[in-house]
């Protein structure tokens, strides 16, 4: 990140946006003390108007940019934030109202989804006793492992044989894997915790959950 | 710098996440968070792992080191301990070797016995504490006090000294009750050391030897302390009526 900062012509405002995402996210993340959601969030939203405003009302006599679009970001962050809580409570006695109405209505979003996949993919896991924290231990760090990784989970996934095979024992053999697919017994050795989560994804057609994978390692 | 996750996970503390790279990892945990939120992760948000293992590690180094530092010293107090004991016990036994036991006798004067492990008498000290003398008020230091030469008996103490106690307890004991000088024979004791219970038996035995004896020798010279047998007493209570 720059720490002082130009407005130079040739640059467009989205751009800017674009350039500076991890500033905004920062600085509205610090003002509301939550994680800022991907999807339809409003206060990033604020944010990033509230950067452009920033961009557009910026002196460069009057010293760094950062400081003062932080600054213009929190506060119109704030301000959203009041207003937000406010219509909320006004607006409580109508949703009250009309309980019945949203009662009769299920809508599934997005997230519902996700939470169903991952209940999916934990009580899973929990057949080859794999935890979560197991699983923030074992992944690979390098790039290219966790990519071979997920595709050799990919491939044992459309594998009824060897899905077979790690259902009934439990557990991965590495010597087989490693033979069938043509891998390294140390590569499957070192990342089948891994590999299993993986295969679960897939054999079991999480699709939000192998859908994010997949974008993850292309 | 910051990535897109899924929530998959919340615990008390942190969270678990993937992340858009197919990493599961550790985040802080934030308000409204919920499961299968797809969230911004900063950097700053992650919670190293290495940096985890790196801490445990280095706390486990410290730990050892400190146990290393506490078991010198543990080890130095238990040979110590050892030391100590070894040398108390070596003490304790030479000194008990010296007197095994204490035997001590009370009738018209107390004796004080040491006995050693072969049942030989080492020394007899002796105080006089006669039942005329009960209300002195110098009778504990009378106790305390080696009376050796105050009796004049020195010399049967003496033929004692060196012989098995088991043999000269009779005599002990006659010697004891005949400076007492009383009818009725009361004759106390009491036993300290290794060999406490056997010399109870023993002298208990010697005293009810000697009771009986001198019963019976009193029933023989003394006719008057020889009570009649019930009838004839019957015979002359009618008599007088």
């Amino acid at each position: 990140m720059e720490t002082s900062f130009s407005i130079g012509s040739s640059k467009d405002v989205n751009k800017l946006i674009e350039e500076n995402m991890g500033f905004i996210i920062k600085s509205v993340s610090g003002c509301t003390h939550r994680y800022i959601s991907i999807e339809n969030d409003d206060a990033l939203s604020v944010g990033m108007m509230a950067f452009a405003e920033a961009v557009q009302k910026f002196d460069e006599n009057r010293g760094n940019f950062y400081p003062f679009a932080k600054l213009v970001i929190e506060s119109r962050v704030k301000s959203h934030l009041a207003k937000e809580t406010k219509y909320i409570s006004e607006s409580f006695e109508e949703i009250e109202e009309k309980e019945g109405e949203f009662a009769s209505r299920e809508v599934l979003t997005d997230t519902d989804n996700m939470q169903e996949d991952i209940d999916i993919f934990k009580n899973q896991l929990e057949l080859f006793d794999i935890t979560l924290d197991v699983l923030v231990q074992c992944s690979p760090k390098h790039r290219d492992t966790r990519r071979n990784a997920v595709s050799l989970g990919e491939r044992i996934a459309e594998d009824e044989y060897m899905t077979g095979i790690i259902y009934k024992k439990k557990k991965m053999p590495v010597k087989e894997t490693a033979l069938r697919y043509t891998v390294t017994e140390k590569f499957v050795k070192g990342n089948k915790k891994f590999i299993i989560a993986v295969m679960i994804v897939f054999y079991k057609k999480l699709r939000s959950l192998s859908a994010w994978i997949r974008e993850a390692v292309r | 710098m910051y990535n897109k996750a899924i929530v998959f996970e919340i615990n008390e503390a942190y969270a678990i996440v993937l992340d858009d790279n197919g990493n599961f990892l550790k985040v802080r945990k934030k308000n409204d968070m919920k499961v299968g939120q797809k969230i911004f992760v900063l950097s700053e948000d992650i919670i190293n792992c290495t940096d985890e293992s790196k801490e445990k590690s280095i706390t486990k180094t410290s730990k050892a080191k400190i146990k290393r530092k506490y078991m010198k010293w543990l080890y130095t107090a238990a040979a110590t301990i050892v030391v100590i004991t070894v040398l108390a016990t070596t003490i304790l036994r030479t000194s008990t070797a010296k007197a095994d036991s204490m035997v001590y006798i009370e009738g018209s004067y107390g004796m004080e016995i040491k006995v050693d492990r072969h049942d030989r008498i080492k020394s007899i000290r002796y105080s006089n504490i006669s039942k005329d003398t009960d209300n002195n008020t110098d009778n504990d230091t009378d106790m305390d006090t080696n009376k050796d030469t105050e009796s004049g008996d020195n010399s049967n103490q003496d033929k004692w000294v060196g012989k098995n106690i088991d043999d000269v307890l009779p005599d002990i004991i006659r010697e004891i009750d005949e400076s007492q000088g009383e009818e009725v024979l009361d004759i106390k004791y009491s036993v300290s050391g290794h060999k406490e219970k056997r010399y109870e038996k023993k002298i208990k035995k010697s005293i009810d030897d000697y009771k009986d004896k001198v019963k019976k020798d009193r029933m023989q010279h003394d006719p008057m302390k020889n009570p009649p047998p019930p009838d004839s007493r019957d015979g002359e209570q009618e008599k007088y009526d």
